[in-house]
Formats: C-alpha cells, sequence, structure tokens
C-alpha cells in the first residue's frame, strides 16, 4: 500500500526559514559556524526551550501562563538559598518542582474554579510571585558560594563528556517528554480534544479541569527546572531573574506551529522555533549589529516570519480542502 | 419590458483537477419565484451556488443575472447587482444591535460619522416593510436562531436584493420560527424576489416552493413544477435508486427496563418521571425549547438537576458528570456535532475513540495500532466516506461527521444511546443508514431514546413517544396511537 505523505507546510516554512537564516549568518558572520557557537546557540535558548516545552502545552488547552518567567526568578533564589544551606542537591530540585507545580495549581485553580481568564490569573501570578521572590532574596541577588563544588552550578554550567552542556541535555530531555506525552499518552489526546473543542471533549468524557490543571502543573515544572538552571548559569539565584522571557518563549512556539486559542501544535515545532530565536540573536550579536538595532531586528524579523507562517499555512489550508472536495466529489460521483 | 428570468444558467461546467463537479448544467429562475434545489450532499449544489455568487469560477458555460452575463464575477459585485446568499453559518456581528447588522457596511455617515438616527431609522424601515417585530436595538446575540435568521434576510433585502440564495434556512428552525419564515418568503415573493431554496427537508419544498430541481453526480436531472411531483419521485430522482422503505424499523420484543427517572426536576424542568427500557426506541417529541434536551443533558450529567432520582437497571445512578455517565455505559450524541460533537481540528481516529481512551490504552500510553483498527471497525460499519481516517474531521461533510459521532458512541459501546436530533442537516441517503444502524442497536438489546423535531422521523421511528410541553411531560403514546396531528396538539398543549 502506498503511503500518503501528509507534509506540514506550515511548520516546514519555519524549518526553511531558519535554514535561510542560518545559512545567511554562516556566510555574513565570521565564527558564526562553528562548533562552538552552535552549542553557544543552544546553551543560550535552553532556558527558553525548558519553559517553552510547558508554555505549549498551556496555549494548547487555549490558555497561556504569563508567570513562568517570575517562577524562574523566585526558584534560582530559592535553589541558591538551599545549595548555600547545603542541602542534598536530590532534595533542593525535589522541592522546587513541588513549588513550581504549587505555582502552576495555583494558576489552574483561578483558571478552572474562579473563572479567570487565563492571560489575567497567570499576569496577576506573576507580579505576585514576582513580589515573593524579592521578598524572600531582600531585593539582592543571592550568589552561589561555592560555584566549583556545587551540584547546582553544574545544571546551569556543567559538562556531559567533558563538552556537552548539561542544560542543553535538560532541555533535549524535556523536549523528549513532552512529545511523548502529546503523541503517545492519553493525557495528549486530552489536551488536543479541550483545546479544540472543550464542550466536546467534556461531552466525551474527558474532565477539561483536570487537563487545564494539569497543563498549568507542567509549566509550573517546567518554569522551576529552567529558574534552577538559571541560578547554575549565572551562578546567583537573581530575583529579577527571567523577567521579560515570555517575549520569547510565547513567539517561539507560535512560531512553532502552536496554535494561540489551542488544540493544535507539535513540540516538534516549537524546538525549531526556540533555536530560531536562539539564531537570530545570535548571529545578530556574532555580525557585531548594534544591540538596539538587534532588537528592532529581533521584532522585525519575527513579525516578518509569522506572517509568512500564516500565508504559508493558510494557502495549505485552501489546498487541503480542494483536496478533500476533490476526494469527497470522487468518491461520490 | 423586464425579463422574465432574473437567473439563467447555460452549459455551466465546473471541473475540479480529477473530477467534474458540474456538467454543463442548464438551469433558470424567473422573477418572483421560490425555486427549490435538491440533491444529495456531493450532488452539486453548493459548486452551483458558489459559481453563481462568484466564489469560485466556471470552468465553462455563463451564467446571466438580471441581464449581465458573465463566467465568473466578483463576489461583492455579485451583491451590488443583487445576489444574497444566506448561509447556514450566519454572518452577523453578534455584539452589535440589529439596526448595526442591517445597515452592516453602509453605515450612514458624513466624514466618517455615522448618523445614528438616520440609521436606525433606516434599519426600522426595512424590518416594518417585512412586519418583522424585532426591536432594531437589541443585540443580535440575545436573539434565537430564528430571528438571527430573519436579520440576515432583513439585511438582503435593504441591499435590494433580486435573488436570495438560502443555504438550509430550516435546519435550525422551531416550527414557530419557521411559519415565520415561510410567511416572509412569501411576502418577498409578492415583491418580486425570486428565492433558490435548499434543503434536505422535502416536506418544506412542497409547502413553499414553485418548482423544483434536483441535482445529482453533478449534473442538472429535471425541474419540474412542485405540484406536479411528490416526495417519493423527488426521493428516486436525487438518489437514483428506490428506498425501499423509510424507516426500517420494526418494534421488538420490549426487553429488561434499562433506565427509569423519577420525579427529576430543573430551572426548567417539572417533575419528569418514565421509563425506558432494552429493544425499544422511545422518542420525545415537542417544540424546541420544550425541555427535551435539557432531559437529555441531565441523564448525562452534563446539566446539573435540582431534584430526582435516577435508576439504571434497577440501580440507583446519581448523574455527576459525562464521565460518570460514560462509565456507565450512557452515551450522548448531542443535537449540534460541530458546537459539542466533535473535535473539527481533529482527525477521525482521535474523534471516534474520544469517549473511551482507557480501551485503547496501557498506563496512560496509547495504542496507536489499536486506534487506528478500532476506528476502522466503526467507521467501516457505518461507511463512513473518507479517504482516510487521518482525515480532519472539519473536512468532513454532515452526514459523515455525524457517523463519525455515531462511531464514537458505538466505540465507547453504550447500553443507553441517546440520539438528539440524529439526522439534523444530513442527506437522504446518511439518514437511512443511521436509521438502519439505530434498528440494528435495538435488535442488540441497547436502549435508544430519540430526540427529533422532524415529525416523520419520530413517527416513523420510535416505538413510544412522549411529548413535552414547556418542561412538562403532556402524554405519553404508544408508536400506533401516535400521529402528526396528536404530537402538534400535545406539543403546543391544545388538548
Amino acid at each position: 500500500m502506498k503511503k500518503k505523505i501528509n507534509v506540514n507546510w506550515s511548520q516546514f516554512a519555519i524549518l526553511i526559514c531558519l535554514i535561510l537564516m542560518f545559512v545567511f549568518f554562516s556566510l555574513n558572520a565570521r565564527n558564526f559556524l562553528s562548533y562552538k557557537n552552535v552549542i553557544n546557540i543552544l546553551k543560550q535558548v535552553a532556558m527558553y526551550g525548558i519553559c517553552a516545552v510547558g508554555m505549549s502545552m498551556v496555549i494548547m488547552t487555549n490558555g497561556v501562563d504569563l508567570s513562568m518567567s517570575s517562577t524562574m526568578g523566585l526558584i534560582s533564589v530559592l535553589s541558591a538559598l538551599m545549595d548555600n544551606a547545603g542541602m542534598n542537591i536530590f532534595l533542593t530540585v525535589t522541592i522546587c518542582i513541588l513549588i513550581g507545580a504549587l505555582v502552576g495549581a495555583i494558576n489552574g485553580f483561578n483558571v478552572n474554579e474562579v473563572g479567570m481568564f487565563p492571560m489575567i490569573a497567570t499576569m496577576g501570578a506573576q507580579v505576585l510571585v514576582r513580589g515573593i521572590a524579592y521578598i524572600v532574596a531582600k531585593g539582592i541577588p543571592v550568589y552561589i558560594t561555592d560555584t566549583n563544588t556545587s551540584k547546582l552550578s553544574y545544571m546551569g554550567q556543567g559538562l556531559v563528556f567533558g563538552e556537552v552542556p548539561f542544560q542543553i541535555i535538560i532541555m533535549f530531555i524535556l523536549f523528549a517528554v513532552g512529545i511523548f506525552i502529546l503523541t503517545k499518552s492519553v493525557y495528549g489526546r486530552q489536551i488536543y480534544a479541550v483545546g479544540g473543542n472543550q464542550e466536546a471533549a467534556r461531552l466525551a468524557g474527558i474532565s477539561y479541569k483536570a487537563t487545564r490543571y494539569k497543563a498549568y502543573i507542567i509549566s509550573g515544572i517546567c518554569a522551576a527546572i529552567a529558574g534552577m538552571v538559571y541560578a547554575g548559569r549565572v551562578g546567583s539565584g537573581q530575583p529579577t531573574g527571567g523577567a521579560g522571557y515570555e517575549s520569547f518563549i510565547v513567539p517561539a512556539c507560535v512560531l512553532g506551529g502552536v496554535r494561540l486559542g489551542g488544540g493544535e501544535g507539535k513540540l516538534q515545532g516549537v524546538l525549531i522555533g526556540v533555536i530560531f530565536m536562539g539564531v537570530l540573536s545570535n548571529g545578530l550579536i556574532m555580525m557585531n549589529v548594534d544591540t538596539y538595532w538587534q532588537t528592532f531586528a529581533q521584532g522585525a524579523v519575527l513579525l516578518a516570519s509569522i506572517a509568512f507562517d500564516k500565508v504559508a499555512s493558510s494557502s495549505d489550508l485552501k489546498k487541503k480542502s480542494r483536496d478533500t472536495q476533490k476526494e469527497k466529489d470522487k468518491k461520490e460521483a | 419590458m423586464q425579463e422574465e428570468r432574473i437567473l439563467e444558467v447555460k452549459g455551466l461546467t465546473k471541473v475540479y483537477p480529477g473530477v467534474i463537479a458540474l456538467n454543463k448544467v442548464d438551469f433558470e429562475v424567473t422573477r418572483g419565484e421560490v425555486h427549490a434545489l435538491v440533491g444529495e450532499n456531493g450532488a452539486g449544489k453548493s459548486t452551483l451556488i458558489k459559481c453563481i455568487t462568484g466564489a469560485e469560477k466556471a470552468t465553462e458555460g455563463t451564467i446571466v443575472f438580471d441581464g449581465l452575463e458573465y463566467s465568473h464575477i466578483n463576489p461583492s459585485e455579485a451583491i451590488r447587482r443583487g445576489i444574497s446568499t444566506i448561509y447556514q453559518e450566519f454572518n452577523l456581528v453578534p455584539f452589535q444591535t440589529v439596526a448595526e447588522n442591517i445597515m452592516i457596511g453602509r453605515y450612514p455617515n458624513k466624514f466618517s460619522i455615522i448618523n445614528d438616527k438616520e440609521m436606525r431609522r433606516q434599519a426600522r424601515a426595512i424590518m416594518e416593510e417585512l412586519g418583522v417585530p424585532i426591536d432594531i436595538d437589541t443585540r443580535v446575540s440575545t436573539l434565537t436562531v430564528g430571528y438571527q435568521q430573519l436579520v440576515e434576510i432583513a439585511k438582503a433585502v435593504s441591499r435590494n436584493a433580486k435573488l436570495i440564495i438560502m443555504d438550509e434556512p430550516s435546519a435550525a428552525l422551531t416550527s414557530n420560527e419557521l411559519n415565520y419564515l415561510f410567511k416572509i418568503i412569501d411576502q418577498l415573493k409578492q415583491k418580486g424576489i425570486s428565492i433558490l431554496y435548499i434543503s434536505h427537508r422535502l416536506e418544506e419544498i412542497f409547502e413553499i416552493c414553485d418548482r423544483v430541481t434536483v441535482f445529482r453526480d453533478g449534473e442538472m436531472i429535471t425541474t419540474m413544477n412542485v405540484r406536479d411531483t411528490n416526495k417519493d419521485e423527488l426521493i428516486k430522482l436525487m438518489v437514483n435508486r428506490e428506498l425501499s422503505n423509510s424507516y426500517p424499523h420494526t418494534a421488538l420484543p420490549r426487553g429488561r427496563k434499562s433506565l427509569e427517572v423519577r420525579h427529576l426536576n430543573t430551572s426548567l424542568l417539572k417533575d419528569i418521571s418514565f421509563e425506558a427500557y432494552e429493544g425499544e426506541i422511545l422518542g420525545f417529541s415537542g417544540l424546541v425549547g420544550s425541555g427535551r434536551t435539557e432531559i437529555m443533558r441531565a441523564i448525562f450529567g452534563a446539566d446539573r438537576m435540582d431534584s430526582g432520582e435516577i435508576y439504571l437497571y434497577d440501580k440507583k445512578y446519581v448523574p455527576t458528570s459525562p464521565q460518570k455517565a460514560i462509565k456507565n455505559r450512557i452515551g450522548y450524541i448531542s443535537e449540534d456535532r460541530k458546537k459539542d460533537g466533535l473535535c473539527l481540528h481533529l482527525n477521525i481516529k482521535e474523534n471516534t475513540v474520544m469517549a473511551d481512551y482507557g480501551a485503547v490504552s496501557r498506563f496512560g500510553v496509547v495504542n496507536e495500532r489499536q486506534i487506528t483498527d478500532a476506528t476502522k471497525k466503526e467507521c467501516e460499519k457505518l461507511r463512513v466516506k473518507t479517504p482516510s481516517y487521518q482525515q480532519l474531521a472539519k473536512n468532513l461533510s454532515g452526514g459523515n461527521q455525524q457517523k463519525v459521532v455515531l462511531a464514537k458512541w458505538l466505540f465507547a459501546n453504550c447500553d443507553v444511546i441517546i440520539f438528539d436530533e440524529p439526522t439534523r442537516g444530513i442527506d437522504v441517503g446518511a439518514k437511512q443508514e443511521i436509521y438502519a444502524l439505530m434498528h440494528e442497536l435495538v435488535q442488540q438489546n441497547k436502549t435508544l431514546i430519540m430526540v427529533s423535531s422532524e415529525m416523520p422521523e419520530m413517527l416513523g421511528m420510535a416505538d413510544r413517544i412522549i411529548v413535552m410541553h414547556e418542561g412538562r411531560i403532556m402524554k405519553e403514546l404508544m408508536h400506533d396511537e401516535a400521529d402528526q396531528q396528536t404530537l402538534l396538539k400535545y406539543a403546543s398543549n391544545a388538548a
């Protein structure tokens, strides 16, 4: 039997954009195309990538989690404090993950039970959690006292096999887990169903509340992991850590094909989206573009690529519906 | 002198790559007539409409509308020339007023500042002319579907439409609203406006249409005066085969009592008590809004009930959520498949197994192969027409979508299955298949509960009919006691 290959053109588009951009920078920026720099790019996007896994799932349930950035900040402070107190790293990680999950559960509660819009609920949590981070850190960074032996530092600076940064591995592991959840688990199906049509999902016996709780908890956990990596990487817990990360994470998800409004998206695409964002900012730095113009260029390329993506997917859609009409007609003819 | 024909289609052909959707179609509509267009899904009706309104470009042939000959027209040009289309999905802005919706895109204004008074005056004039009793200052979102449709018609009339195309206008209307629609159509006719009326409900065609044109497989089969034909002939022409018995269901011996509802009350329902048995189809008749759907949703746990008791096979059952209902093997095919029956963005497979992931997964991990097998089994049984089970639900025709919804509940293996308007908006062929399936399910000792606004379907399929009026049960009738008049009498509380 001939298997029909289903090309998802919109995901293809972003991949093509990424390749084009990569080629452009390779030709125009010295030292861009080197093993060291590629690893560097991945290192730079690791925290964004870790967050994007959770963010994608929340967006797919027709929500958004704007509290991730400040959860990162809080966790970086808390993990640094625990590390300095000599706590066992596994205990530290466990506690931090639980705190992240708690923030997620609160978001889920506000969205599910109180009925807040996800944007407002998580924006409130963002400010609140940031406040806690300041209170705990008394407004100043908490430096990790012994960065040489600290296991927390290893999360942000360690090398596996002597050359691959541990944070990149964490990112890829989280993507692998996320892809597994979305494609192979019952919960993944429930995310797509709830995001696609909440009422239909409910009448099919899927608890949309549970589905959303889990999504926010997962994103809280992702933010917590990113927060620990952050602390390890900069060698301190920063109460301001992660601020503004949403403007990187949400676009990366959308570029990767996650539909704002829910029900559609793949983490494979999101990974490409994250790398796309990383290559863009790294390439501009390597080309010695002025910082202010870098920010400008990032915004412009971002809008352009999302527009391109929209055009590509809508023509793709038209073609698809034409195809089905054709097949339908054929069948009935 | 004015040409008597408003629309003439000459040798129109539309070829999509690989298939001929319309094959040399000749067709005409005269001024002031109500012309019905019938045919199965995929017969070419929609393609014809799309060519007329400019949404698609014909491959060959021409269209003459009101003296203007074209093979392709710009859609906005078509509207300006007087072709208006009222689709099943309305093009109304929900949170704006009726007046704003009628005048949309043509607000009377000076330097872009809207003259509100003038706008409302014009809108009111149109509503009065049509005799529609809607306050033009109400928000469209607060109107019923029927009234929203009247707003659409008013919008069309206000744009000096000469031809109004109505695509399944009756699909979502109550019988009251339908009467209103017919009255308006009559008025439009008096004004010399022509109407192209597309409907799967053949009864309506005999009620209001002058002529009828039958399409089949992209070809125009014939145009007839409605008074010279009958329903059976039309069906025969549409499907090109004799449909032996419209309703295959014959009563079977009644089995065990499966469901018992005692004194169910909600804000809308008052003291509902009834029993349902294995091997029978229990029908719920009544006007839209009489509480039929609310009973079903309460049993299914989709809505909360205030008081009352429900027994499943003599065991007490408290409906708290759809999840629990499904665990207790109750299935609910909802009345609006697009709104709450399907996840349109997901493919057939996902939709089919949605109500019972447990059967295709272990430890929370799904088995892709089992999903495929299950989908194949259920969808083949129902003869879902699709090139692949990866097809997204939104790309299927109405009949096939409904079959996927049925597949979902067959797969969930329910004992009590509630069919809420099971054949709304689907063609004759698919209807037949769904009726046959219902009969088959009853033979397997399932309990079927059917809510339907279609009288013939109710009378043809149900073994026992409960008639509702304003949240109360008015009467219970056996199959032999029921006829259209009796049902209407109790439904309108005229007994």
